[in-house]
Order: C-alpha cells, then structure tokens, then sequence
C-alpha cells in the first residue's frame, strides 16, 4: 500500500484539521517512513517501515465520571513524578511469544485548573531496550475516566459494578471491578472495556493514587502490566 | 452543547493505520481521546486563536483555512495545520 504517499526518506508529515468554530480536532493524517535496514538488498521485502494514518471525528459528547466535580487529592498539585515499571507481553498468534520490561514515568510539565500536562516517557528493557526511552506530551484532567488520582472519599462510596460510563461509539464500558488486597493495602480497580482493548487502573485507597495498571490491547496482541514504584 | 474546552468531553475518532512491512496489511483501530483541559492540545484548539494562526508557523509548520467535508456529513469550516514537508502531501 505504498501509492498515495511518499516513502523516499525517513520523515513523518502530517496535517490536523480543527473546526473553527469550536475548535475541535475533526480529522488528521499522517504518513511516514524509516529507511531500510543498513546494508539490505534494495528489493529487501519490507525494508524499513511505511504507515500511513486517517482519523475521522466520529462523536463528541460531555463525560460526568462520579469523580469530575469533586475535589482532587492534595497531592494533585504539587507532585513532581509518578514512575511505574513491569512487563509487557507479546502473543502474536502464530509467533514465539515474547516478554520485555517496561518502565514509565510521568513528569508534570505544566499544571492549570483542574488539568495537568504530563510528559510521558516510555522506556523498554530487554530485547525491546535497543529502541531507547520515547516521550510524548499529553493532558489530563480531572474528568478523565482513567484519572491518576481520584479524591479518596469518592473511591470510597463508589458501588461494587457501578458502570460510570458508556461510550456507545466504541461499545466501551466503563464500570468499577471491585476492591482488591495488595502487599501494600487495598485498592480499587476501575476498568474499561470493550473487548478488544481492556484497561484496568487500581488506585490506592488511601490517597487516591493509580498505583496499578494493566492494558490488554487485543489489536497489538500485548498485555501490559505496570505498578507503582516511585512517587515524588 | 458539548462543552470541550472545559475537560469534560471526549473525542471519538475512527483511525485508519496502514503498514508495510507487517504481515497484516491493515490494521483499523478505534481510539478514544479524552480531553483534559481548555488548554491547546493534540484534540481542541482555542477557535479565536485558530483564526489567528499566520499561514507559516513559527514552529515550521503552515496553516490554511479552508473548508473541510466529514464523510457523510455537511461541510464546515476549518483551519488545517501542517507539519513537515508539506510539499509532499498526497495524502
């Protein structure tokens, strides 16, 4: 699927479209390449990588999780980092399986009212350490359905089952699992789901932490697992 | 009225990977992209200052405002912002 864009150098170019008058993000595109590996054949099959990306807005609406209008932790504003580290597996169907350790830190770079931008740095050990460490700045905010902390007295009167959300686009529910015992107390997992991709966050019930993690990505056959092991 | 530029909305988009060099020769995802503040960002971006936006950007990029037609949909207006070698477009 190479005709429709360029793959003569390593480059990625893109466009993003916003509506002017509300200012969302209605549609971007990109497309990109790496060069082929360092002494391959020129008709080496799949030399480097080629990837080409159309998004469409699909839907827009308000989300209202039991947790959007109330207050934050305090340690909210004022931490300075969140690191989690563990393992990631690969099980791509008709291929060896494999493992590799991962390890994220988060890094508040700008902070406002109820938002955060977070610098995210992925860093991957074993057969994966070679790509090194990848960085990508994001928000997040106090509305989101997969927060990094959650106000301890609304974890706290949240239900067994409790759906919080439901994203008819994406057949996506969002609902609270339970409460679980850990070696370093009690937490309680929120998970989304829509069965392809499953995200589970356990947040300590104490302080309203996210100290664990797990993402099962049924499309990149991965399924991720990561705990706290650092907070400053 | 969704009210994106307070973080409380959430952008669905319907995304569309193709790869080479993998055996499967397309891959489409669905992704949802919450939005966590008013702030400019990769999913919402001030409207007043979209029209603002100088055709070359000082970030290297280039803006252009011109209508955009979602699939089914009407035609809106709206500023598109590119990065890299523009030239090369053929999206």
């Amino acid at each position: 699927m190479r005709s429709g864009f360029i793959t003569a150098t390593a480059t990625t170019i893109g466009y993003k479209v916003f509506d002017s008058k509300r200012g969302a993000l209605i549609h971007f595109g990109s497309a990109g390449n790496s060069v082929a590996p360092t002494g391959a054949p020129p008709d080496f099959n799949g030399s480097g990588n080629s990837q080409l990306v159309q998004s469409f807005l699909v839907s827009m609406r308000n989300v209202a999780p039991p947790w959007a209008k109330t207050p934050m932790p305090t340690w909210w504003k004022t931490f300075h980092s969140m690191t989690y580290e563990g393992q990631v597996r690969v099980n791509i169907p008709g291929a060896a399986a494999m493992a590799y350790q991962m390890r994220s830190t988060l890094t508040p770079v700008k902070r406002g009212n109820g938002w955060i931008k977070l610098r995210r740095t992925l860093q991957p050990g074993g057969v994966m350490a070679s790509g090194g460490p990848t960085s990508a700045d994001d928000y997040v905010g106090q509305s989101d359905l997969a927060p990094i902390g959650i106000g301890p007295a609304v974890l706290a009167r949240l239900q067994p089952n409790q759906v919080i959300d439901q994203d008819v686009a994406l057949k996506m529910q969002t609902r609270l699992l339970g409460r679980r015992k850990t070696p370093k107390g009690t937490i309680l997992v929120i998970g989304r789901s829509n069965g392809v991709m499953t995200t589970e966050c356990g947040y300590d019930m104490r302080n309203g932490m996210l100290v664990t993690i797990r993402l099962v990505d049924g499309t990149s056959h991965t399924d991720s697992n990561l705990f706290m092991t650092g907070f400053n | 009225m969704v009210a994106i530029d307070n973080g409380t909305a959430i952008l669905t988009l319907t995304t569309y990977t193709i790869l080479d060099g993998f055996a499967a020769p397309n891959l489409v995802t669905h992704q949802s992209l919450s939005i966590g503040s008013g702030q400019a960002n990769e999913l919402w971006a001030d409207p007043a200052a979209l029209l603002k936006l100088p055709a070359k950007l000082p970030t290297g990029g280039t803006s252009k405002r011109r209508a955009f037609t979602m699939p089914g949909r009407a035609k809106v207006d709206a500023v598109w912002i590119y990065h890299g070698n523009s030239d090369n477009h053929r999206l």
